[in-house]
């Protein structure tokens, strides 16, 4: 029997665009192959363009493979089954503005699936944790970058998902925000929760993730696990430089 | 299955209260206001008779362009802030996401349609109208247009290319559909049958809004009878269905 | 492609709407007059706006204020509806017939522009034509065969022509108490009893018309007719 909450069979997407009738081609993936079993914390590593949001987007139901197949607990995405049991961060908060924190979370418990009579302590309890109580009955458009997060972290945990995926979850952000994600990673994980997460930053990665992949110009060109690189980050970071290096798909800087 | 519908229309209408829609109907009450006295100066014993059509007309031309440029951004914005990235990747049916954002957005005109028609109706008592069933008729009729305005608009903003495309065509098939009666002279009189069931397809596909303007009957010795109000009521709903169901399957082949 | 049942649901939806819209015009068909019956001058731009949006009684209530702003300081406004030879016979109101045309043909219910239009062309020095007021509340009955006031004016007309006034009288009398009766056949009426030196009966409708909130154009000489009046009473 396949335990794999994830699993990405050969998936490739390619973008197609027309303009006055002429069509052009360009590879967002091309054959990636990933299984990620559950209560394990995987790390997408890449370079900007590397096609870790396309793998994520597809996961989602966002983007259709071109070819290949996309599964989350067995079922072909998009499934709204599958959907049910994950959360889901991405790379930026798109929260709509005019809504309050507290409205924003009933809706995607709403969405998610809730039900009605469990609805609003699952809703007051997630604007508790996520320490937006203060602030919850304020629209999105008045709150700060990192309020934001936390409404949007709210959003992804309010339906109690057995997977999250989390597009680039600390880019841009304060290190106290970065340490609070971090830990929440690690709370999942404790939780038996399987997380699924895409960054730049390799440091971080070495210190929640049990497995990464490192994806060049579309295609995973490496895997490696925790034993790997847990006992020295740097690791990590020289495994990632020998693999990406000479895939950048744009020149170096080449100042002073 | 109506949960997710009821959701996302209910974050509509807040969105849209909270944004513009009802401005709309501050709008109408100057209009409505200022347009009594300069009429009343007009039109000598006709006072009322204007009051009523200019009244009428005003409702459902401020209605009509409420939700024209409602609908024609309704999924746009949403896409292009990227809040549409949330709602997607939670367990609901694209088809549950257009419904409810169209049934949001009509109930947010509804409600505005209801407030013009209390400063309407009120300013018409006050100049000593009696009320028949021929004005809750009328106002029927100008919600089931603009029922139908909003799923072709709908439709039209995801058939297009740009804001401005969708809104261009939407206006030009408003304007066709008020000619819906020189169509059907054209199919009844052309002995081409070429020319026959051309003019049947293109009054098939255009929306007849000539069919909803019962107020043009308001003092009319040959009335429609209730045979004429149920197969406008299986119209209404049959368009509106049709407009949906196809705005669903152009959004159900969209990416993200 | 996916979801092909949506296509098809929408395709099937499209076809319904289209059959309820064919029954709905064969239990039903609007008997406004065709666009080759509409009286277009130079404002067909207006009208034409009118009807593209939807709206054709509001096109006629527009229609109708430039009549009465025509027929009230004579401002000519766009014109285009007179005819060269009522152009070069220099008649007072070129077009008037036209004018009228182009209200009851954008709404042929529209009761008070066949009643003051016809007012206007059989009793009106100015613009007498009986024959126009004939044709108009011909065309009004067409439209609105059970409303008796059109018949009852076609009446006085015929009565007035045959200069029976006594007779013309009475049936303009029954007209008055109707409240769709024009104004204007109320002062041509209380006119027509001062030439005759029935002041009482004069005296009577101009104190009607001073009550009448919808007439209030009417208010001003109708006050200067009272007073006069009442004192050719008093000389009696």
């Amino acid at each position: 029997m396949n335990k794999a909450v994830i699993r990405l069979s050969a998936a490739t997407k390619i973008y197609r665009r027309s303009h006055l009738g002429k069509t052009t081609e360009s590879v967002g993936v091309d054959g990636v192959s990933i299984e990620v079993p559950r209560g394990q914390v995987f790390g997408l590593l890449g370079l900007n363009g590397s096609g870790k949001t396309t793998t994520i987007k597809m996961l989602m139901g966002l983007l259709y493979a071109t070819r290949g197949e996309v599964t989350l607990f067995g079922k072909t995405m998009p499934d709204p089954e599958a959907l049910a049991r994950v959360g889901y961060l991405p790379e930026a908060a798109y929260l709509n503005r005019y809504l309050t924190g507290r409205e924003t979370i009933r809706l995607f418990a709403t969405l998610g699936g809730i039900a009605a009579g469990d609805r609003e302590d699952r809703v007051n309890a997630m604007v508790e944790k996520v320490g937006m109580s203060e602030w919850a009955d304020k629209r999105i458009e008045e709150y700060s970058k990192g309020m934001v997060q936390r409404i949007c972290i709210g959003q992804a945990l309010v339906h109690d998902p057995d997977l999250l995926i989390l597009d680039e979850p600390i880019t841009g952000l304060d290190p106290l925000a970065i340490n609070e994600i971090r830990n929440l990673i690690l709370w999942l994980k404790s939780q038996g929760k399987t997380v699924f997460l895409s960054s730049h930053d390799i440091s971080e990665v070495a210190r929640v993730c049990d497995r990464i992949a490192i994806l060049c110009a579309g295609k995973l060109a490496r895997t490696a696990e925790a034993s790997d690189f847990r006992e020295n980050p740097d690791r990590l970071e020289e495994i990632f430089e020998e693999t990406v290096r000479g895939t950048q798909r744009v020149g170096a800087l080449s100042f002073g | 299955m109506t949960a997710p519908i009821l959701a996302i229309a209910g974050y509509t209408v807040k969105e849209h209260v909270r944004n513009r829609v009802f401005q709309l109907v501050y709008l109408f009450m100057a209009v409505l206001v200022a347009g009594a006295l300069v009429v009343s100066a007009l039109a000598q014993d006709q006072r009322l008779r204007m009051m009523m059509d200019a009244g009428l007309a005003g409702m459902e031309l401020i209605a009509l362009i409420g939700i024209l440029f409602v609908t024609v951004n309704l999924v746009r914005e949403e896409s292009e802030s990227r809040s549409i990235y949330l709602l997607l990747s939670r367990p609901i049916e694209r088809w549950q996401y257009i419904v409810g954002r169209y049934l949001g957005t009509l109930s947010a005109v509804g409600a505005g349609i209801v407030l013009m028609t209390l400063v309407h109706a009120a300013s018409l008592l006050f100049f000593g109208w009696r009320p028949d069933a021929l004005y809750a008729a009328a106002l029927l009729c100008a919600f089931g247009k603009i029922a139908v305005m909003g799923g072709l608009a709908l439709f039209l903003s995801l058939a297009t290319t740009s804001t401005p495309s969708a809104t261009a065509f939407t206006l030009f098939l408003w304007i066709l559909g008020h000619f819906s009666g020189e169509i059907r002279f054209l199919v009844e009189k052309s002995t081409n049958p070429f020319v026959t069931a051309l003019g049947w397809g293109v009054g098939a596909a255009a929306p007849d809004f000539a069919f909803f303007n019962i107020r043009d009957f308001m003092d009319a010795a040959t009335m429609p009878g209730p045979e004429w109000y149920a197969w406008l009521a299986v119209y209404t709903l049959g368009y509106t269905a049709a407009t949906l169901f196809l705005s669903s399957w152009i959004f159900s082949q969209r990416e993200f | 492609m996916r979801h092909p049942k949506l296509l098809a649901l929408g395709l099937a939806s499209l076809l319904l709407a289209a059959f309820a819209r064919d029954a709905a015009y064969r239990s039903f068909t609007a008997p406004f007059p065709g666009h080759s019956q509409l009286i277009f001058g130079n404002d067909r731009l207006q009208d034409i706006a009118f009807l593209s949006a939807g709206f054709r009684r509001l096109a006629a209530d527009a229609a109708w204020i430039q009549y009465l702003q025509f027929l009230g300081v004579r401002e000519f406004g766009r014109g285009g509806y007179a005819t060269p030879e009522e152009l070069a016979g220099g008649v007072m109101y070129p077009g008037l017939m036209r004018r009228t045309l182009r209200i009851v043909r954008l709404d042929p219910w529209f009761r008070q522009a066949y009643l003051y239009g016809a007012s206007i062309f059989a009793w009106s020095e100015a613009t007498k034509s009986p024959e126009n007021a004939i044709a108009l509340l011909e065309e009004g009955i067409r439209y609105d065969p059970d409303y008796w006031m059109y018949k009852t004016f076609l009446a006085a007309i015929a009565y007035r022509e045959r200069d029976q006034f006594a007779k013309m009288a009475g049936i303009l009398e029954e007209a008055l108490r109707n409240p769709d009766c024009p104004a204007m056949i109320k002062s041509i009426l209380a006119n027509f009893y001062k030439t005759e030196k029935r002041y009482a009966d004069a005296l009577r409708i101009w104190e009607g018309l001073i009550r009448d909130e919808r007439a209030p154009e009417y208010h001003e000489r109708a006050a200067g007719e009272i007073v006069r009046l009442r004192a050719a009473l008093r000389g009696k």
